[in-house]
Parts: C-alpha cells; sequence; structure tokens
C-alpha cells in the first residue's frame, strides 16, 4: 500500500509492503498517482525493460521512481510493469501508455532521509520527491 | 529544540543542541513565524546542515525559510573551500532557479483594455505546464555551447543584448571548464526544454510599480508610478534536474569514500577541491547558464508578443531590471575572523544581496537588486542588498514568501475556483492550465511576504526600493 503524506514544500509517498518487490511496485503505483495523469485515447503499449544494480535498496528505489520521472517527463506513464528483485538488483519488464496530460512536475525522487526499514514481515519506506 | 532570542529577529540554536553539530544555526524571522517553524521540520533540518565538513559561521536561514529535503528552502550555508564541501542537496533539482524582471515604459490604465488578450497570447505562445516543449529547437552541439556560454550565447544568437547583460547576476555566464559530468540524459532533457516555463510555483506575471520608497533612485533606475512590468519565475527545468539527480546517487558513494558522515542522505556531499566535487560544480554552473538563458528566451518572446500591441499602445521600451539565481553554489570571497577567505555559499531558495562597492556594473554603488515575488495575487518587492548583509548572511537575503501549507493541505482548504473568482474580482487574469492545481500557490498556503520583507529590510540586509503588484498571473 501507498499513502501520499504531508510535506511543506514538496510531496512524500509513505509505502508499506510484505516483499521488496511490493514495495518497488506500489512505490511505482503511488509516483502515478501523485502525478495525476490524464490518459489519452492511444491504447497503444510500450514495452521497455529496466535494469539495476546498486550498492543498497535505497539508491535502487531512488533509480527506478527517477527511471519512472524520466518517463513521465516523456510523456510516458507506467500501466503495469514485472518486477524482480535479488539483493541490491532490479529486473523490470515494464508497461508504458501515452499520456495526454499531467498536472503535476515531479522533478525526482530525492534521498531526503530515506530508510527501506524491515520490521518483521513488513517492509516500509517514505520517499519525499522535489516538485 | 532550543531557540535562543538574540534579539527581534535573530534567533539561535546552540552547536551543543545536537554533539555532530560544527557551528551554530541562525535564522532570521519574525516573532509571530516561530510558532509556525516550529511544526515543520525545517529547523531540524537548518541544524543537519551545521554537521557539513568546513561549515563556516552558521547554518544560515532566511524569514523565508521552509521544510525541504537535506537543506531547507530559505537556507543559506559558506564552507571553506579548501576544507570545506559541496552539496547538491544544498542547490536543489531546479539549479538556478530564479527571477527576472523586465520594466515597460507603458501604464497600467494603458494596457486595461487589451491585457487579456496579451495574457492569451503569451499563454499561447510559451511552453508551460508538465509537458515538453521549447521555443526553439537546437542541436546537442548547438546546446553544449548554450550551456557553456549562457548569456553569451543569447547575444550570438539575437536573443539579448550586451546592456541586458549587464543586468543579470554574474553577467549570465557562470564558469563551465567542462561538462565531463553532465550525462547523455540530462543533454536530452535540456534540448527539449530550452524556452519553457514548466509548473509548480513557476509562474509569468504582468504587474505593475504601485509604490516607490526612494523616489530619487528609483527614476535613475527607470521605474515609476503605475509602470507595467513583467516578472518570469523558472529555471533550468530537466536539464537541471537530471545534473541534481545524477550527482545526488553518485554522491551516496562519494561522501562514504571521503569518509563524510551524514545524518540525512539528503546532505550527500564531496569535498569541493576533489574531483567529484569540481565535476558538480562545472555541470551545476552549466545548468545555471542554461536557467539565465531559458528566462532570457522566454523573455525575448514576450517582448516580441507585447510589440505587436504597440499600435494599440505606444511604442514598446522593453528593459531587463534585473535577472537572479535563487538555487546556486557559488565560489566568493568573503572576510572570516577578519581573514579574506574563499567559500562556496550555498544558497537553496535565498538571493545574493552584495551591498553597494561589492558588485561591479551599474549596481555597483547602489547594492545587488534583491527581487522578492509574493505569492500569487500579493505585492512583490525591489529591494536593494544594504550594509549588514556580508556580516549578517554572506550577502544573502529572502528569495519569495516562503511556503507555510503543504501542498495537500492547501488542496484539501482552498476551492481552486473560488479563488480564482476572488483573485478575479480584485481585477487580477489568472490563467493556468490546471485549475486543481491553482490551490496549490495560494496565498493562504504562503508566508506573508510583508512580514518576510520587515525582517531583511530592519536587519539592513537589504533596503526597500520599491513595491508592485499583480494584474495577471500565467502559471503552468
Amino acid at each position: 500500500m501507498f499513502q501520499e503524506i504531508s510535506h511543506t514544500a514538496d510531496i512524500g509517498l509513505y509505502i508499506e509492503s510484505t516483499s521488496y518487490r511490493g514495495l518497488f511496485y506500489d512505490a511505482a503505483l503511488g509516483l502515478m498517482q501523485i502525478a495525476k495523469i490524464e490518459t489519452s485515447n492511444d491504447d497503444k503499449l510500450f514495452i521497455v525493460k529496466y535494469k539495476d544494480n546498486a550498492s543498497d535498496k535505497e539508491i535502487l528505489l531512488v533509480n527506478w521512481l527517477n527511471f519512472l520521472i524520466n518517463k513521465l517527463d516523456f510523456n510516458y506513464y507506467l500501466v503495469n510493469c514485472y518486477i524482480s528483485i535479488k539483493f541490491n538488483s532490479l529486473f523490470s519488464r515494464c508497461y508504458f501508455k501515452k499520456l495526454n496530460k499531467r498536472e503535476l512536475l515531479i522533478k525526482s525522487a530525492t534521498f531526503h532521509n530515506l530508510k527501506i526499514i524491515k520490521i518483521k514481515n513488513l517492509i516500509k519506506t517514505t520517499i519525499v520527491f522535489d516538485v | 529544540m532550543k531557540i535562543n532570542q538574540i534579539n527581534d529577529f535573530i534567533y539561535e540554536i546552540s552547536s551543543e543542541e545536537n554533539k555532530n553539530m560544527l557551528v551554530p544555526a541562525r535564522f532570521y524571522a519574525h516573532p509571530s513565524q516561530i510558532e509556525t517553524l516550529k511544526k515543520d521540520d525545517s529547523l531540524k533540518q537548518l541544524t543537519n546542515v551545521a554537521t557539513l565538513p568546513g561549515i563556516v559561521g552558521y547554518s544560515l536561514a532566511m524569514p523565508d525559510i521552509h521544510q525541504g529535503y537535506g537543506f531547507p528552502i530559505g537556507g543559506v550555508a559558506a564552507f571553506d573551500a579548501d576544507e570545506g564541501i559541496i552539496s547538491p542537496g544544498g542547490v536543489g533539482y531546479d539549479i538556478n532557479c530564479g527571477i527576472r524582471l523586465n520594466l515597460t515604459n507603458w501604464n497600467k490604465v494603458e494596457i486595461q483594455k487589451i491585457l487579456g488578450s496579451i495574457v492569451n497570447d503569451i499563454y499561447n505562445s510559451i511552453p508551460l505546464g508538465a509537458g515538453k516543449g521549447s521555443l526553439i529547437k537546437i542541436n546537442k552541439n548547438e546546446f553544449e555551447k548554450l550551456v557553456t556560454e549562457g548569456i553569451d550565447w543569447a547575444i550570438k544568437n539575437g536573443f539579448a543584448t550586451e546592456k541586458e547583460k549587464e543586468h543579470i547576476e554574474d553577467k549570465g555566464k557562470l564558469i563551465v571548464k567542462d561538462l565531463n559530468g553532465v550525462s547523455d540524459k540530462a543533454i536530452e532533457r535540456g534540448i527539449s526544454e530550452i524556452g519553457s516555463l514548466g509548473s509548480g510555483n513557476h509562474f509569468i506575471e504582468i504587474g505593475y510599480v504601485s509604490e516607490i520608497f526612494d523616489k530619487e533612485l528609483g527614476s535613475n533606475l527607470g521605474l515609476f508610478k503605475n509602470q507595467v512590468v513583467v516578472w518570469i519565475h523558472t529555471g533550468s527545468r530537466g536539464y537541471g534536474h537530471q545534473i541534481c539527480s545524477d550527482f545526488a546517487k553518485e554522491y551516496q558513494t562519494v561522501s562514504k569514500k571521503y569518509g563524510i558522515q551524514l545524518v540525512d542522505r539528503g546532505l550527500a556531499c564531496a569535498p569541493f577541491k576533489s574531483k567529484e566535487g569540481q565535476e558538480y560544480y562545472y555541470s551545476m554552473n552549466s545548468a545555471a547558464n542554461f536557467a539565465f538563458v531559458n528566462r532570457q528566451l522566454i523573455a525575448h518572446k514576450i517582448m516580441e508578443i507585447l510589440e505587436n500591441y504597440s499600435k494599440k499602445v505606444k511604442p514598446l521600451k522593453f528593459e531587463l531590471f534585473y535577472d537572479l539565481a535563487h538555487n546556486i553554489a557559488k565560489l566568493e570571497t568573503h572576510i572570516v575572523k577578519g581573514k579574506k577567505k574563499q567559500l562556496v555559499v550555498h544558497r537553496k531558495g535565498a538571493t545574493r544581496s552584495f551591498p553597494a562597492k561589492y558588485i561591479k556594473g551599474e549596481f555597483a554603488n547602489i547594492g545587488q537588486p534583491v527581487l522578492v515575488p509574493g505569492s500569487m495575487g500579493t505585492s512583490s518587492y525591489i529591494l536593494l542588498g544594504s550594509e549588514n548583509s556580508l556580516e549578517l548572511s554572506f550577502g544573502s537575503s529572502c528569495h519569495g514568501a516562503g511556503r507555510v501549507k503543504s501542498r495537500s493541505q492547501a488542496k484539501s482548504e482552498i476551492d481552486p475556483r473560488k479563488l480564482k473568482e476572488s483573485l478575479e474580482r480584485e481585477g487580477i487574469i489568472i490563467k493556468t492550465s490546471s485549475l486543481s492545481s491553482l490551490s496549490e500557490e495560494a496565498p493562504d498556503a504562503y508566508k506573508d511576504v510583508e512580514t518576510v520583507v520587515e525582517v531583511v529590510n530592519n536587519l539592513r540586509i537589504t533596503k526597500p526600493l520599491a513595491k508592485l503588484k499583480p494584474l495577471a498571473v500565467i502559471k503552468g
């Protein structure tokens, strides 16, 4: 699950899941929600494979979200994705569609106080976006 | 957190507040702002900055301080150039987000009947909002020249004049030795957005001069009452965002390499003199050059639009008053404990405000102009850098009103239709691509700009020159 949280200048997302895969998936959905996308009538799907290795999962998460932000900048939104995470490596097959318009320009995911915490079976984090 | 009041407008947090703080934190505020300031993390962020290596004097904040990511917005921090750091988080993602003020020779009565039409023309001509768009088409080679040469590139290509260059901070060109730190992705984003406004708090405003506090000086600088002016607030768009993102990521490991302990990963940094520090510095400077040209191109387009109305008013004079940076780190010489020292001064949501004799050119005997836009629909100010600014704030002042409500809170509390209607009742035209995001930029979401300006003027960081009011606001 994800929830938009209050931040004076920017926008934050609280995300929790029972797996890293779920956490990264929900973070992507949360990002698409806060961008406030107006979909287009063009139903064509664009498949993009994304691979990344990082020194920790926080960097992996920021890279993943910045990849999606970059796609938004070029007017593509994420419809669905398959994610696989092994240690600090991520592979994803992403399905994008053209968007008509989005209301919020998101500059970047930030590292501000970013920590991915695992407590028992729950993995959670809060990420702030510069908008 | 214990806050000590030093005098009416100066507050301090001791370095004993946190064992990692290397210097105290200081902020300039009106007593009426203190309770609000305690409600978010801005003061915590201010003390976090005080833990970074090489910080000199104080971790500082201006009266428009509010919570950011890593560094607070409205923050100023100076680091020893030899032993200190440079931090992308201390500049922000929108490198050289800044403000520009152009003066016309028209008065507000003369444009009353055509204002709506002018607003529509600007709205339809300038790429704005969250999508792509640019005013010019250039290839990669030309783009690299643009970000290296800044305003000189705009002059060579007929978009600016030598006279305008004299009215831009650092003459619209920061030194770029190379573009080794700039990714292809940054260049791709930059090429597709050069000459565009963006969204969020970026705006174009048509306003007028409502009051001139120093009439003789104002007149010498070309100001007159009821004069129509144009504000442009934007920055380095996707080019700057990508550069900041790239270095914020790289510096996660670079900080560790140099043994820098971070209390927040948003403060990631590198020694200024290191290879990584220099790469960011020149990449950041290239983004600053992009932003200077971006605002110049938008102004040039607006001038062309206004010229089309000359027959209905009178031949247009469209002159740049000043263009300045809000988000930047600059290598500057300051006096520290009686000795000249080179410092890397980070201003994140702050304006340089050097007093007379400390800048060159037309403003050398006056002081650097400090342009303070208010929130949408409220007054804005032209201030001038004054005698205490070097001692109190490394020559820095406020940059605007400063947020007080989160975007989500503003949206839940403020009806955008009612807001638009209320501004229109006051005679202010609002043109936006997104009515629902209008609430986020409502006057109630910001601090009172009058209070912010009162603080910096009382501290003699700045002195007031003129007050301006809005006629029309165009937002992305």
